[in-house]
């Protein structure tokens, strides 16, 4: 071995034992750089009511969605996005989530229509993790909630309102083979069980209901779009579900389905992930609404429109020297 | 007396010498690194997902997801040593744009070391982040020939409007703003796009047939993964690379597949600069993720910006394209 490889050898075998060393201690040395939602503290209990004031007094975390079944000069010209709102009231966390859409899809009571919903998704140890997790590895599972519209909205309702002369001469009210699908534990057959599914994934094909059902929430359709509140005591329910605290940080992702475009299972707009900041403190203590400071617009717009120009005009007088 | 100092002068001269090798051979190992951590980690364990049955593949898929997550601290450790090697390299030259350079990124590793230890938040690291790209990206656009230059340029400026959204949307959201920056998004992905269909003008060398039979071939089946599983691929994009998918399927195509010819060729033909800071951009994807992503992002402009041609970075000569 030479001289100048035995230095890079000791060199590799160092990094190599550094880096091992960090995996089997799960020592995460990079840091989250995605957007944060702050979970504030409310001082009164907001309940399942997307209208409760405490919202009114927090500005959403948009989150750009994923583009799916659209594309941006051929759409809206809109970028798809969710508005997220955080609290936290008595030990329980409150997140709700907006957005628009122009067609309100809560009935589906044909195999072709297909009901608007949206999930949160946790990784099952809340610590911010990068990279993220996403519907669970083989070494960490993920909880997800799941509130769907034709829930919300109650099968009898649905099928009331999509077949108006439907006459019903009795309802069977006993569980067994009248009720297969609820028999069976599925969870969208359980309509006692709220219109919220608590589901853990700890890998591939391991997408199931958790039998703890500790995830509440409410939907209403706004007219142009819906507003969901999603609630959950701190403590974790159950194995493969996160518990939450003051002063933690964990990773959040979000997933839309658009019913009258055929969104279902796979098929939906997904989030990139952004950080939940348990922060506790009163949203009166926020700063008061003010637009984005201009020192922003000159940090990263002024050199970059610069840097533009002047790399422009570089590259013009080359051309010139060269004709 | 003088031979004594002859003596010295060789031993520095060596070292610097070496240390270029080395620094340049950490890039490289930096950037195999980042590439398995891509592919196994954040594309696969995300694909596997979406397979029907491989719940019976369950040992090899862990010991790959065990594989890819190795790969990602060693990414970061190689990284961190990356970044503080060619700062050290930049800082040696006589140019103010390298300094410059260096400067920046040893203020973007210290930013990032010091929010991992919870001394500074989100609202001091992303600034400085954004700042450090910035500066970079504007040094070395003061000295590169048109095709370097359009090249650092568009992927900064892709990645600035990206990333300023976050800290649009963040600061928004801490003063209980309502201004809305989604519109952003779009933007540095076209610009970004751009970017991959002017990655070939960086090689001067006559194009052969390998390469761009590689190019075809991601084309296409970029072109087959968005019409066929347009939902996962979205999904994949979205979290791996940073794309939403706002524009048609064909201008990612077109994109990809130059992108992958660029790639291909700077490989084959030994320009390994640019290779090298291709497949940075690349694992660092487009807009603030992490630390880590960003990093890479850095660096990859770094190579980009001053770094022209393939041999040690102690023979580096500015030469305009």
């Amino acid at each position: 071995m030479t001289h100048r490889r035995r230095p890079r050898w000791v060199f590799g075998a160092v990094v190599l034992l550094a880096a091992l060393a960090l995996q089997v201690l799960g020592a995460n040395p990079a840091v989250s750089q995605t957007a944060e939602v702050t979970v504030w503290g409310a001082r009164d209990d907001p309940g399942l009511d997307p209208g409760a004031p405490v919202w009114s007094q927090i500005a959403p975390l948009e989150v750009p969605l994923s583009a799916q079944g659209m594309t941006y000069p051929q759409g809206t010209l809109s970028v798809p996005t969710l508005g997220v709102r955080a609290v936290m009231h008595q030990r329980a966390l409150y997140v709700r989530v907006s957005w628009q859409d122009p067609t309100r899809d809560d009935v589906t009571a044909r195999t072709e229509q297909f009901s608007d919903a949206v999930a949160l998704q946790f990784p099952a140890n809340a610590a911010a993790s990068v990279p993220s997790v996403c519907m669970g590895q083989a070494d960490a599972g993920v909880n997800i909630w799941q509130w769907r519209a034709d829930s919300e909205r109650g099968v009898q309702a649905a099928l009331a309102d999509a077949f108006p002369r439907a006459a019903i001469d009795a309802v069977p009210t006993t569980v067994g083979p009248l009720y297969p699908a609820r028999a069976a534990g599925n969870p969208y057959a359980a309509t006692d069980a709220g219109p919220v599914q608590n589901l853990v994934a700890t890998g591939f094909g391991t997408l199931g209901p958790a039998p703890e059902v500790a995830v509440s929430g409410r939907g209403v359709y706004q007219g142009d779009g819906w507003a969901v509140v999603f609630r959950r005591p701190f403590s974790a329910p159950g194995p493969d579900q996160p518990s939450f605290s003051v002063g933690q940080q964990t990773d959040l992702a979000l997933a839309v389905w658009n019913g009258s475009k055929g969104d279902r299972n796979g098929m939906k707009s997904v989030s990139s992930f952004v950080r939940l900041v348990f922060n506790g403190a009163s949203p009166d203590a926020a700063p008061p609404r003010q637009g984005t400071p201009v020192v922003i617009w000159y940090l990263v717009g002024a050199p970059w429109a610069f840097g533009l120009l002047f790399g422009l005009a570089l590259a013009v007088r080359q051309l010139r020297r060269r004709a | 007396m003088a031979a004594g100092r002859a003596l010295v002068g060789h031993i520095e001269a060596q070292a610097r010498a070496s240390g270029g090798d080395l620094v340049w051979w950490l890039v490289r190992v930096t950037v195999l690194a980042g590439a398995a951590e891509l592919l196994l980690l954040r594309l696969l364990t995300r694909t596997a997902v979406h397979i029907p049955g491989i719940a019976t593949l369950g040992g090899p898929y862990l010991v790959v997801v065990e594989l890819g997550r190795f790969a990602y601290y060693l990414g970061a450790v190689l990284l961190s040593l990356t970044l503080v090697g060619l700062a050290w390299m930049l800082a040696r030259r006589a140019s103010p744009a390298a300094v410059t350079a260096a400067a920046s990124l040893l203020l973007f590793l210290g930013a990032a070391v010091a929010a991992r230890l919870g001394l500074i938040g989100d609202a001091v690291l992303a600034p400085i982040s954004v700042l450090a790209v910035e500066i970079i990206m504007l040094a070395g656009a003061t000295r590169l020939g048109a095709a370097r230059r359009a090249s650092v340029l568009l992927f900064g400026s892709a990645f600035l409007v990206s990333s300023a959204y976050a800290l649009f949307q963040a600061n928004a959201t801490e003063t209980a703003g309502t201004v809305s920056f989604a519109w952003l998004l779009p933007i540095g992905e076209f610009i970004v796009l751009v970017w991959c269909v002017e990655a070939p003008l960086l090689l001067r060398r006559r194009p052969d047939r390998a390469s761009m039979m590689w190019g075809i071939a991601v084309a296409l089946a970029t072109l087959i993964a968005l019409r066929m599983g347009e939902a996962t691929t979205k999904i994949l994009l979205l979290w791996d690379l940073g794309l939403a998918g706002y524009l048609p399927d064909l201008a990612y195509a077109l994109a990809f597949g130059t992108l992958a010819y660029a790639l291909s060729r700077a490989v084959r033909s030994g320009t390994s600069s640019v290779a090298t800071a291709l497949g940075l951009l690349i694992v660092g994807g487009l807009g603030l993720h992490s630390t880590y992503q960003t990093g890479f992002v850095l660096a990859g402009l770094a190579m980009l910006s001053f770094d022209s041609d393939g041999g040690s970075s102690s023979e580096v000569r500015d030469r305009a394209l």
